[in-house]
């Protein structure tokens, strides 16, 4: 875990909205990274974004020594992100967290991604080259569908759907799993998206609970490196309820555990 | 060379900066970022006689030049701390200030009694955290309680451990507070800790925090402490620990100049984790370019004429 500065070698539009940054750290040395794990950029230059922000690695390239990650515009930091050159330096913290762990007897994965949820995703592909994935994608409308075409070569199904049927299925990606699951079977499941989809998932996987699913939680942060203690998760184990900290016992837990 | 060694309260800190409660845990997340004994000293988040699991999230909320908290003093009570905690701290060679906050005197005293057996080397009694409901604040807003409170924790250590007083900004008379903490026994006070604040989402028309209220910090409080640490100093004979929105070096300075000894500085280690230690190389900077021999030549040296 380091903190130190980047140079934005890209920084391109998605789609309306989402974009995907890539940074090379100036030290030139690269820090060992896991899939699942996060780092934390600074907003340059922003009195009224003080904090860094959490963002999942979303690719990392050991010999060129890049790092990306992909993000949605949803406030003022990651506008200030968005209008960010190449060439610029930016500050940041990497790598951040646990991340996703796949034991060996794990074969068949599923990945379960809604929205922005995708993204912490996946890096799991090139972490574990022999798994079996299946991925099911779930976004609001077609204007949202970003990705596919990167999880679908590195899948052996892809299911996408749509709130509003403008691709794919229609319906949360939630009830697309309730459709296929029983078919696929998966030995593990891997899961990012917002709380209601969560909430949703936790009810399907009800009727499946020797499969194991680990969820990346979002929560707000500040250090983003287990110090402060404002990124609280309430986790259920052993019937007793703990706060963990999400950037550091997390982002990854199970899903059985997580208080949603 | 600048010697940056200040002695305070009989304890020797390497150079005025500590880490400030409740930024920097019990520093095991930032030894792994820099080598932490390079800190004047390190005060431990806020520890409770039982272990508390804190506020529900979230906690943080960002405000214009700072932040506002809700923790609520999450830890894991005093016995874990002193168990599987102090140690670690202990064997960086820098000064381990123990922060501790109750929600009853006896909390209170219990707690000072066990650390000051301990091999810690200062207590920090905040009665001054904003985020819980019982205890903290209550005893902190009246000089009265504070008096009192204080010369109850004093009694009950034993040996000769110091104990600071850490003060509140959300007082009527900040003198007050701090001669209240002088008389009750306290060998030192520091201040500030946060003001109480709060954010407000326009799209959700909720409250940022789940507390509702947060603790303020960061750089937009610092002209308020400067002048909180200016008064006490006018207003007390104990030595004090200045705090408040300290980024930079010249912002320490600023506050040993108002009258501060030492420096806590907090926001910006979550900011940028090697805020302290940049800090301290700044400090040995503003001496060498200044000539100043003994950085603490500094503390309450205002020209005000
Ligand atoms: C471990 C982790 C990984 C993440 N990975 C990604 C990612 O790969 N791509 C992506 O687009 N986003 C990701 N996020 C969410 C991202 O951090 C927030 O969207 C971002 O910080 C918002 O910054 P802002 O200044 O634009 O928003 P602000 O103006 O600060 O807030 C706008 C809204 O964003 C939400 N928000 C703010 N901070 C966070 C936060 N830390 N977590 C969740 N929501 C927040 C708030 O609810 C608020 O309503 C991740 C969050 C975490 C904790
Ligand atoms: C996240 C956070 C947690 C804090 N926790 C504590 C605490 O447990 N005990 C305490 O006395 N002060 C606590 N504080 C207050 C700081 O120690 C300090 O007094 C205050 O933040 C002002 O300094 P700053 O502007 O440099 O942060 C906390 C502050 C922050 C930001
Ligand atoms: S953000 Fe500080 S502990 Fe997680």
């Amino acid at each position: 875990m380091v903190e130190e500065s980047f140079t934005v070698m890209d920084n391109i539009k998605l789609c309306e909205g989402v974009y995907k940054m890539t940074l090379m750290p100036s030290s030139g040395y690269a820090q060992s990274i896991k899939c699942g794990q996060f780092m934390a950029v600074e907003v340059p230059c922003r009195q009224d974004s003080l904090l860094k922000r959490p963002f999942a690695i979303y690719n990392y390239d050991e010999e060129k020594r890049q790092i990306s990650f992909c993000y949605k515009v949803v406030g003022k930091g990651t506008e200030h992100l968005s209008r960010v050159e190449k060439g610029q330096a930016l500050r940041g913290a990497y790598p951040l967290g646990n991340g996703f762990k796949i034991d060996e007897g794990q074969k068949r994965v599923i990945l379960v991604g809604g929205g922005v949820g995708i993204f912490p995703l996946y890096s799991v592909f090139k972490a574990y080259p022999d798994k079996v994935f299946y991925s099911v994608m779930g976004f609001k409308e077609r204007c949202d569908v970003i990705l596919t075409k990167e999880f679908e070569e590195r899948s052996s199904e892809l299911i996408l759907c749509t709130e509003d049927g403008s691709m794919g299925e229609a319906g949360f990606v939630t009830e697309a799993l309730r459709r296929n699951i029983e078919r696929i079977m998966p030995d593990l499941m891997l899961c990012c998206g917002p709380r209601p989809m969560l909430k949703a998932l936790k009810d399907v996987m009800r009727n499946y609970p020797h499969i194991p699913v680990q969820v990346s939680i979002e929560e707000r942060m500040a250090c983003g490196i287990g110090a402060c203690l404002v990124c609280a998760c309430a986790v259920r184990k052993n019937g007793k309820v703990v706060n963990k900290r999400v950037c550091r016992d997390g982002p990854v837990f199970s899903l059985y555990e997580v208080e949603l | 060379m600048a010697n940056l060694e200040v002695t305070f309260c009989g304890k020797k800190f390497k150079n005025p900066v500590i880490a400030a409660s409740g930024t920097f845990g019990f520093g095991r997340e930032y030894a792994e970022v820099y080598d932490i004994s390079a800190l004047g000293g390190i005060a431990t988040k806020g520890i409770t006689l039982k272990r508390r699991e804190g506020n529900s999230p979230p906690r943080i909320a960002e405000t214009y030049g700072g932040i506002l908290n809700s923790v609520g003093l999450q830890n894991p009570g005093v016995r874990e701390f002193l168990e599987k905690e102090l140690g670690f701290l202990k064997s960086h060679g820098t000064v381990v200030i123990v922060n501790i906050a109750g929600s009853t005197e006896g909390e209170y005293c219990e707690m000072a009694r066990l650390i000051s057996r301990s091999e810690a080397d200062m207590i920090e009694l905040n009665i001054s955290c904003p985020n819980v409901k019982e205890g903290g604040l209550t005893f902190g807003s009246r000089p009265e309680s504070i008096e009192s409170i204080t010369r109850l924790v004093k009694a009950s250590m034993e040996g000769d451990m110091p104990l600071i007083v850490k003060l509140s900004p959300n007082v009527a008379s900040i003198s007050e507070v701090a001669v209240a903490a002088e008389e009750g026994g306290a060998d030192a006070v520091s201040l500030i800790n946060t003001i109480t604040g709060m954010a407000v989402d326009v799209r959700t028309r909720r409250p940022v925090l789940a507390n509702i209220t947060g603790g303020l910090s960061g750089p937009c409080i610092k002209p308020i402490a400067l002048r909180m640490v200016y008064e006490a100093y006018r207003a007390v004979k104990i030595p004090i620990i200045g705090m408040g929105g300290i980024m930079t070096a010249e912002d320490a300075v600023e506050f040993m100049l108002c009258g501060a000894s030492l420096v806590q500085v907090g926001t910006a280690n979550l900011i940028r984790l090697d805020a302290c230690k940049r800090i301290i190389e700044g400090l040995e900077k503003y001496c060498l370019e200044n000539g100043i021999k003994d950085i603490s030549e500094l503390t309450g040296s205002l020209i005000t004429e």
